[in-house]
């Protein structure tokens, strides 16, 4: 075959290379890991086994140096919504758990994790009234946190970004989160 | 926003807002998280609106499949460091004559990526396609992957390859090795490619073997592709007929490499240290012509080639003499004084 080189990998220093990777992407960020998910989940039973599965969604990935290669803040913010679909995904179960043991146990058998119709239409109306709020945010409060949520940016990167300081980028944060909890809680 | 604790003005649910975006933010302090804690134990109220605050942030987890949200995140000129090197890589347009008559003038309107794996000597590595399917590379060994819309492409440049193909009638697999193409929809087979020769076995399904034919239309290559089955190996040479026979030994052989280890049934010791060398960056060399042929019987695991010598050397009347760039093998006789 002619043309183009191909992109070469060479396995062995791929292997190198994540390995390195992971090992100092472990020693900057566990502290701020634990830290981070001591302040959601408190005393939950589960928490040491999600630091382990935060890091080990992280070394099944390949690629890692381009991956983390983009700075400390970068990285942080992954590892966070990493560990914050987690946190979700445990919460998800725990419901599921609680739910299946309120009905018969020959339901129990049947019943597997997916969400039922009712649970994916009601999700599908909060996800539409969250948006509801999101749009009808200012726009540099919106642009903020959507930059935060949606494209995982540091804050650091998207004050940066917007021009604006560290701390404005914190306040739209935190405008926006109340904002949703406005319009969307409980009384 | 430098303090610890955000002020006392903010209503409850302002406070938990704000004490979610500092956790967020990834930069919060041992001292910010002792105020946390403080905050959260100070009322029953406290905690509620906390959690209510985390659930707005994972509630937005899916805001990025909304096309009209996804448009506010969308930046300007991209200023993320390394986003080029996220782009595939663009190969040139292929006309390698395919058998079964494929179509010779067929190109991809976009161009196919194609990404070259390679492994070192003594090593061994899996890697894992996008439709699923695996290669196993052996020591030494270098493929090249060409995934297009209507064909799956693969030349095996050097060495040795396991190919576990996902079947995929609308895109066959082919395997190209020296003069040879390997065609086959979905099944699990070895090829092993020297200078002179390439071998295939196959462990499950079937594979079509044929002469790639550069020069001649597709269908009129004059040799037949020759098919082969699971339990099956063949030897192909350009220029002379193949040789196809069941080969339970080349399984055996093919499922041990896979596990790491190599056996020999009374195979000449000069065959044994050419395999071995295979998987060797230094090299072991015979220097003692009465002990080419001694038969050589075992089972060894190639982690470690100092290992498999010392097993050597234990069950055998060998000697090995370890220098920093070679190994030398005598037979023990000659060793003695």
């Amino acid at each position: 075959m002619s043309g183009n080189t191909p992109k070469v990998i060479h396995l062995s220093e791929r292997r190198r290379a994540d390995g390195a990777v992971l090992h100092s992407v472990i020693r900057d960020h566990e502290t701020a890991l634990r830290r981070f998910l001591r302040a959601r989940l408190a005393n939950h039973p589960d928490y040491e086994d999600l630091v382990q599965e935060t890091f080990l969604r992280l070394a099944r990935l390949t690629n890692l140096d381009e991956k983390f290669s983009q700075g400390q803040a970068c990285t942080r913010s992954y590892l966070f919504s990493v560990a914050t679909n987690l946190i979700r995904d445990m919460h998800k179960r725990d419901a599921i758990r609680r739910e299946a043991n309120l009905q018969d146990v020959e339901e129990n058998i049947l019943q597997d994790e997916r969400p039922s119709s009712e649970a994916v239409l009601a999700s599908r109306q909060e996800l539409h009234s969250i948006k509801k709020v999101i749009m009808g945010l200012e726009a540099n409060c919106r642009r903020a946190f959507v930059l935060s949520r949606v494209r995982n940016l540091s804050y650091r990167e998207i004050a940066e970004e917007m021009k604006i300081s560290v701390s404005m980028v914190e306040k739209h944060v935190m405008q926006a989160l109340a904002e949703m909890r406005r319009k969307t809680g409980p009384r | 926003m430098n303090e610890q604790t955000p002020s006392a003005d903010y209503e409850i649910s302002d406070q938990a807002a704000w004490f979610v975006a500092r956790l967020y933010s990834g930069d919060m302090t041992a001292e910010e998280e002792a105020r946390l804690h403080d905050w959260l134990r100070a009322g029953v109220q406290h905690q509620r609106e906390y959690d209510l605050a985390l659930a707005c942030w994972d509630d937005t987890a899916d805001l990025g499949e909304d096309p009209d949200i996804m448009a506010f995140a969308a930046s300007e000129p991209e200023k993320r460091k390394g986003y080029g090197r996220w782009l595939a890589i663009a190969a040139v347009l292929l006309l390698v004559a395919l058998p079964f008559g494929a179509n010779l003038k067929s190109f991809w309107p976009v161009a196919p990526e194609t990404t070259a794996y390679e492994t070192a000597v003594g090593e061994q590595q899996v890697v894992d396609l996008a439709d699923g399917s695996k290669i196993t590379l052996n020591t030494g060994t270098r493929v090249r992957v060409d995934y297009g819309k209507h064909s799956r492409q693969i030349v095996l440049e050097y060495g040795e390859a396991y190919f576990d193909v996902v079947k995929e009638a609308k895109r066959p697999l082919s395997v190209s090795a020296g003069g040879h193409v390997v065609t086959v929809l979905g099944t699990s087979f070895n090829v092993f490619r020297t200078g002179k020769q390439v071998e295939v076995v196959v462990l499950d399904g079937a594979v079509g073997v044929s002469e790639k034919a550069l020069d001649r239309p597709a269908g009129t290559s004059g040799v037949e592709a020759v098919i082969l089955r699971a339990g099956v190996g063949a030897t192909f040479r350009q220029g002379s007929a193949p040789v196809v026979q069941e080969t339970p030994q080349d399984i055996e052989r093919v499922k041990n490499w896979l596990a790491g280890y190599v056996r020999f049934d009374n195979e000449p010791l000069y065959r044994v240290v050419g395999e071995i060398n295979r998987h060797s960056p230094k090299k072991i060399l015979i220097e003692d012509t009465t002990i080419m042929n001694m038969p050589i019987s075992g089972s060894f695991k190639l982690v470690n080639i100092d290992l498999v010598l010392a097993g050597l050397e234990d069950v055998f009347p060998l000697e090995v003499t370890r220098y920093p760039d070679r190994y030398v093998l005598l037979g023990e006789a000659v060793a003695q004084p």
